[in-house]
């Protein structure tokens, strides 16, 4: 993917862009909000990763001023304001994923590609499959080599967003944040117990698991 | 930041404001004070004016009709004459007067010269022509002349006429070369030399502005629409009061003037002093107005002077000192209750503040002189093996976790939160977390359960009681890992929601029970256990926000307890 990097702290673009070149994307670095909007506004980038702080031009101003020549470009806000209240300021101003200072690179890779994918997919798609496993959204049902596997309502919700992220690793706090609303790190590790839960019924029994764990970042469905 | 000196007075906009206001009111009243004195004195004098006037066309009327008065009189002579004439009797006097009167025309237009010097001079004596050179002289011939003409027996009366028509003559003859006005003077002065009757003003004045033996003292400040007032001496040596007067002044033609009016002492001597008294009120009222409003601005700056100054005083570092409320409970004690109020909010921020940066020297001082010696360890070794570096990262990131609860619970305290409170379901936050967390609780062996009321209003932030609840499950997870159940429980008592969390686990020592929500209090001294220490402080700080109250209580266990306001 094409990757725009808005952020005037050097050591924290070095650090994000070194591990999204890793992870094999293409990275342009720029420190300054102006230079920001014109490089964004050519258009040839997948996702941008701004800082919500930024010299001349904010983050937010980047995102309102694109969204209003109508270009659709995901974009992810890095900030150190991480109150409930400047995310919900962020997603208003147009962005798609608000991520607070400090955080892992490995949460910023798995977003960053998280809206890099959204935006290749298209239109959602009625009937997710992974490998022998089916999930049929209006049915709200899901298979696996044909049986029916019984879901709870919360189990559902948890297989269709790692589906619907298919091949993609997952973080924890993405599934805390966006799949359960709570924004903020419980310190009990729900997140692995519903995890399992999930596998109990997806996995057990089967010689291929489908779900895996990706050690010190998340978790991610695949074949 | 400039520092506050002390204001002087003139400077103070609550004097400014108090001194414009009340001379404003007293401009306002004082207008309507003149107008309305004025608009009275007006109207009395304008009565008084319009009758004089009135009596002065009646006069001019009079000295108008007074020619044909005198006529009439000079006629009804000759009538009396020929209605006591035996031989005339038959004759209508009128038509035998204007007969006569036209034969004698006749004749002095037409006749021989003696004819016309007779007729010229019957004329004269009927008062119909005056071209009469010598009338002392002539006077005797003409009478002789009439003699003749006239029957024997009103020789007599005849005679005695005629001696009084010459007698009358000069004055005959004064009178019609004068104009109506200065007849109307001749009245005048006629009249003034009968004793006064009425309370009419007459002055004639000389054209030098003498007024002769009658002495009058102009009195200008007393003037509408060409009257004016006049004082007027009385010659009378006897008679010493002076009248006022109310005139107008009428000129006649050989530039002596007239002035025309009436006596009208009192009215004059009131309408004086109610102006006098009218400017004395409009001064003394002035002066009433600025002691008034220096006392009421100088009673308001006091008051705001001793709150700059206790506020001075405050901001010099004594947090402690606090403004007076008196019991009257007006703006001005308002604002210092309000003031006290915000010091007691501040004064609680700083120590918020304080104990917050008390709690990251101790509490994160701690785990970061760890780290950093871990790290120093490592930088020892040679190769640092992965597993190393992942626990020292995991080291930063529970210190950051730590830090994050601390500044998020400095937050909450602020209250700033307030401002995005809305009506929510509070049952539904409930049920979400019991669902999130039942399946931890059942890997425990633990049943959670909730009964909650389908509807729970409450005004407030959803996603702060999510992590309110949140907490307290947390808790009981950690604290009371062998408790059989753990249920929440909301009940209405009054207008109060009480929410109760309850485990079955061996609950906390009682002394333990209220400190349980301060910051970094842990029960026991195991620090094995993860968390930061921060987990009920931050329950108890969504309550403060929420004006809830969080108690704690042993019965069977333990129970965090809320007392939510319903919304």
């Amino acid at each position: 993917m094409n990757i725009l990097i808005a952020e005037d702290d050097t050591e924290v673009s070095a650090y994000v862009a070194k591990g999204l070149r890793e992870a094999g994307h293409s990275v342009q670095v720029v420190d300054d909000g102006d230079t920001a909007l014109i490089e964004a506004s050519h258009g040839s980038f997948d996702v941008l990763v701004l800082d919500r702080m930024l010299p001349g031009l904010d983050g937010l101003s980047i995102v309102k001023a694109l969204r209003a020549t109508g270009q659709a470009t995901p974009v992810l806000i890095l900030s150190a304001l991480g109150e409930v209240d400047h995310r919900v300021e962020g997603l208003r101003a147009g962005s798609d994923d608000y991520l607070t200072k400090p955080f892992a690179f490995s949460e910023v890779l798995a977003r960053v590609e998280a809206l890099g994918r959204r935006r290749a997919l298209g239109p959602d798609t009625n009937v997710l499959q992974v490998a022998d496993l089916e999930l049929d959204r209006l049915a709200r049902r899901a298979h696996r080599g044909g049986l029916l596997i019984d879901l709870l309502p919360r189990e559902y919700a948890l297989l269709e967003y790692l589906m619907d992220h298919a091949g993609q690793v997952v973080t924890r706090t993405m599934l805390l944040e966006k799949l359960w609303g709570l924004n903020f790190d419980p310190q009990t590790n729900i997140v692995d117990v519903h995890i399992s839960r999930l596998r109990q019924k997806i996995d057990k029994g089967y010689d291929k698991a489908l779900i895996h764990t990706v050690r010190g970042m998340g978790y991610v469905i695949r074949h | 930041m400039s520092s506050v000196t002390d204001l002087p007075l003139y400077r103070s906009s609550s004097f400014r404001l108090a001194i414009v206001l009340t001379l404003v009111i007293w401009v306002i009243s004082a207008g309507i004070t003149v107008a309305i004195v004025t608009l009275t004195e007006r109207t009395l004098l304008d009565r008084v004016s319009e009758s004089i006037d009135a009596e002065i066309a009646v006069l001019v009327d009079v000295t108008n009709e007074a020619e044909i008065e005198l006529w009439e009189w000079f006629a009804e002579e000759i009538e009396s004459l020929v209605i006591n004439t035996e031989s005339l009797r038959k004759f209508d006097p009128i038509e035998h007067q204007r007969a006569y009167l036209a034969m004698l025309r006749h004749l002095a237009d037409e006749g021989s010269a003696q004819e016309r010097t007779g007729a010229n001079a019957r004329l004269f004596l009927l008062d119909q022509t005056g071209d009469i050179a010598d009338t002392s002289l002539l006077g005797e011939i003409y009478a002789a002349l009439i003699f003749e003409e006239a029957p024997d027996e009103l020789h007599d009366e005849l005679a005695n006429t005629i001696e009084r028509r010459l007698r009358l003559l000069p004055r005959t003859q004064l009178w019609r070369s004068l104009t109506p006005a200065e007849r109307l003077a001749v009245i005048v002065d006629s009249r003034r030399q009968r004793p006064r009757s009425d309370n009419r003003c007459f002055a004639l004045l000389e054209p030098d502005g003498d007024a002769g033996s009658r002495a009058f003292v102009n009195q200008p400040s007393i003037e509408r629409n060409e009257f004016f007032a006049v004082r007027i001496e009385s010659p009378s040596t006897f008679d010493r009061e002076s009248n006022l007067c109310w005139v107008r002044r009428l000129e006649l033609p050989d530039n002596r003037g007239l002035l025309l009016g009436r006596e009208e002492t009192e009215l004059l001597d009131a309408v004086a002093s109610i102006r006098r008294w009218r400017n004395g009120a409009v001064a003394v009222s002035l002066l009433i107005a600025i002691a008034l409003g220096t006392m009421l601005g100088r009673r308001t700056y006091a008051r705001l002077r001793a709150i700059n100054a206790l506020t001075s005083e405050i901001r010099s570092g004594n947090l402690e000192r606090r403004l007076r409320v008196s019991e009257r409970r007006d703006d001005f004690d308002l604002l210092s209750a309000n003031i006290n109020t915000m010091l007691d909010q501040i004064t609680q921020l700083m120590s918020g503040v304080k104990q917050v940066s008390d709690n990251i020297a101790h509490d994160l001082r701690t785990p970061l002189t760890r780290l950093r010696n871990r790290i120093e360890q490592l930088t020892m070794t040679d190769s640092p093996s992965r597993e190393d570096i992942a626990s020292l990262a995991e080291q930063a990131d529970s210190v950051l976790a730590t830090f994050t609860a601390l500044l998020r619970i400095a937050q909450l305290e602020q209250g700033s939160k307030r401002r995005h409170f809305v009506t929510f379901d509070l049952s539904t936050v409930i049920h979400e977390v019991v669902d999130l967390y039942d399946v931890v609780f059942a890997e425990r062996s633990i049943k959670l359960t909730a009964s909650v009321p389908d509807r729970l209003n409450v005004h407030g932030d959803r996603d702060l009681w999510m992590q309110a609840f949140t907490n307290l499950l947390e808790n009981a997870l950690k604290y009371a890992p062998d408790s059989p159940a753990v249920t929440i429980a909301v009940g209405r008592l009054a207008d109060t929601w009480q929410i109760d969390v309850r485990d079955q686990g061996s609950g906390v020592p009682e002394h333990a029970l209220d400190q349980l929500s301060e910051r970094f209090y842990r029960v026991t001294v195991d620090r094995t256990l993860p968390g930061t220490g921060l987990g009920l402080s931050l329950v108890a700080a969504v309550c403060h926000l929420h004006d809830a109250k969080l108690t704690f209580r042993n019965d069977g266990g333990l129970i965090a307890r809320i007392l939510l306001p319903a919304g």
